[in-house]
């Protein structure tokens, strides 16, 4: 690329020089010895994430669990993956880093989930990653719809969520499965790219054929989100039903949802 | 490759690695150097045009993105003769200091006011998140307001 790398080594040289005036003016502006130099955070950047930050990981198989069980949780694994969960959040601020730090410089969603009049997303943000600015990219890049926050749920109100027209976009089951399987924003979480110091961001903890998998597994079986499967006819409740996990909240009245509506996961599809 | 756009209203072709920034084709290759060259990964602003009337980061547009689009500079902006408003409010109001990040502050601007004839000082600082070490903030808020003044023809 022509003469990209001499001005990088430019660009790096100035950022030397900044950093060492700093380190020049700091101990006379503290009055102390100044700390230890940490790496700046930059726009599109990830903040170095130490070893033990609270990022998604892979749940550990229950033997009891049906296949469409482990199914749903192999799913919401990589579902609950910051690089999915960053762009569903609960106050209309996109979410960075695998911390879920508020996107620098006050960015917001705005009225179209696209970004402010002159601050929208694709201000900075194109159809592709930008590995010379470290900035994400990919199709259609924007924020999901408020209806669509996910920030601060757990797994199974986010699958309820996922999988209600309501709060899902009006979207059937199919166009949820093609959405989670096929959408070019949902699948760059699995090449997300490097920050702006050039280090790769963490995919979700679930390869993305595992994950597909699993999707279709999940959908095949009805899309039961477990704890609230159905009674099986001619069996007690409380034989059909799992207890419900930590965080469960109990499936709201959904008599007033669209009847006629497909919906995966009603009794006679699973039976 | 070889890209075809309309810069500053004019039908361009250019040469160049479709993966290099839209900052250094418009500066080195196009030899129009009023867009800055700030951080390299779109945090301060100093290098933004518009491309089909978006402002846009250009270090962070790789140059093929800008094939068959709309990209306008600061050259573009406006005339001596015939200043954009945002031009003629920043003159009226003596904005820059050592002027290197302004540029960048004045296509943001005329990003927003296309947008937002009437914007709010809160419109402005959520919009206008460009970085002036000069500290010339304030003045930019005015002058953003007596720009939207003048393109309302007031």
């Amino acid at each position: 690329m022509r003469g990209l790398r001499h001005r990088r080594r430019r660009r790096v040289g100035r950022i030397e020089a900044c950093v060492a005036f700093v380190a020049t003016i700091a101990p006379s502006a503290c009055g102390g010895e100044p700390p230890p130099l940490e790496p700046p955070a930059r726009d599109g950047a990830e903040a170095p994430t130490p070893p033990e930050a609270p990022i998604a990981a892979r749940t550990a198989p229950d033997p009891s669990w049906t296949e469409a069980e482990a199914a749903f949780h192999t799913m919401m694994d990589a579902l609950l993956s910051p690089r999915c969960v960053n762009c569903h959040p609960s106050d209309r601020v996109p979410k960075q880093t695998d911390l879920g730090a508020p996107h620098r410089f006050g960015v917001q969603g705005g009225p179209d989930n696209h970004g402010l009049e002159a601050l929208a997303c694709r201000t900075c943000h194109q159809d592709a990653n930008n590995a010379d600015s470290g900035v994400p990219g990919a199709p259609e890049w924007s924020l999901a719809p408020a209806s669509m926050a996910w920030e601060g749920l757990d797994r199974y109100a986010i699958a309820r969520s996922m999988m209600s027209p309501e709060q899902n976009g009006d979207r059937t089951p199919e166009e949820v499965h093609h959405h989670l399987t096929e959408h070019a924003l949902v699948l760059w979480a699995w090449a997300p790219g490097v920050d702006a110091n050039g280090t790769p961001r963490r995919p979700p903890p679930v390869p993305l054929d595992e994950y597909r998998a699993a999707v279709d597994a999940w959908f095949e079986a009805g899309a039961v989100i477990p704890g609230d499967l159905p009674a099986a006819e001619g069996t007690p409740d409380d034989a059909a039903s799992p207890p419900p996990r930590a965080g469960y909240a109990a499936p709201e009245d959904t008599a007033s949802e669209d009847a006629d509506r497909p919906r995966l996961g009603a009794p006679e599809e699973i039976e | 490759m070889r890209i075809a756009l309309t810069l500053n209203g004019q039908a361009t072709t250019v040469d160049c690695d479709g993966d290099e920034p839209l900052l250094w084709v418009l500066r080195d290759a196009l030899d129009l150097r009023g867009t800055k060259f700030g951080c390299g990964k779109a945090a301060c602003g100093a290098c933004t045009v518009h491309v089909d009337g978006v402002a846009v980061r250009s270090c962070s547009f790789a140059a093929r993105h800008a094939e068959g689009r709309t990209v306008t500079t600061i050259e573009g902006l406006g005339t001596r003769e015939a200043p954009h408003p945002v031009q003629q409010a920043w003159i009226e109001e003596i904005v820059p200091q050592c002027g290197y990040c302004q540029p960048g502050f004045m296509m943001a601007a005329a990003a927003l006011i296309a947008r937002n004839p009437r914007p709010s000082d809160d419109d402005i600082d959520a919009n206008i998140v460009n970085i002036c070490r000069c500290g010339t903030h304030v003045r930019i808020r005015r002058a953003i307001h007596r720009a939207a003044e003048l393109a309302r023809g007031e």
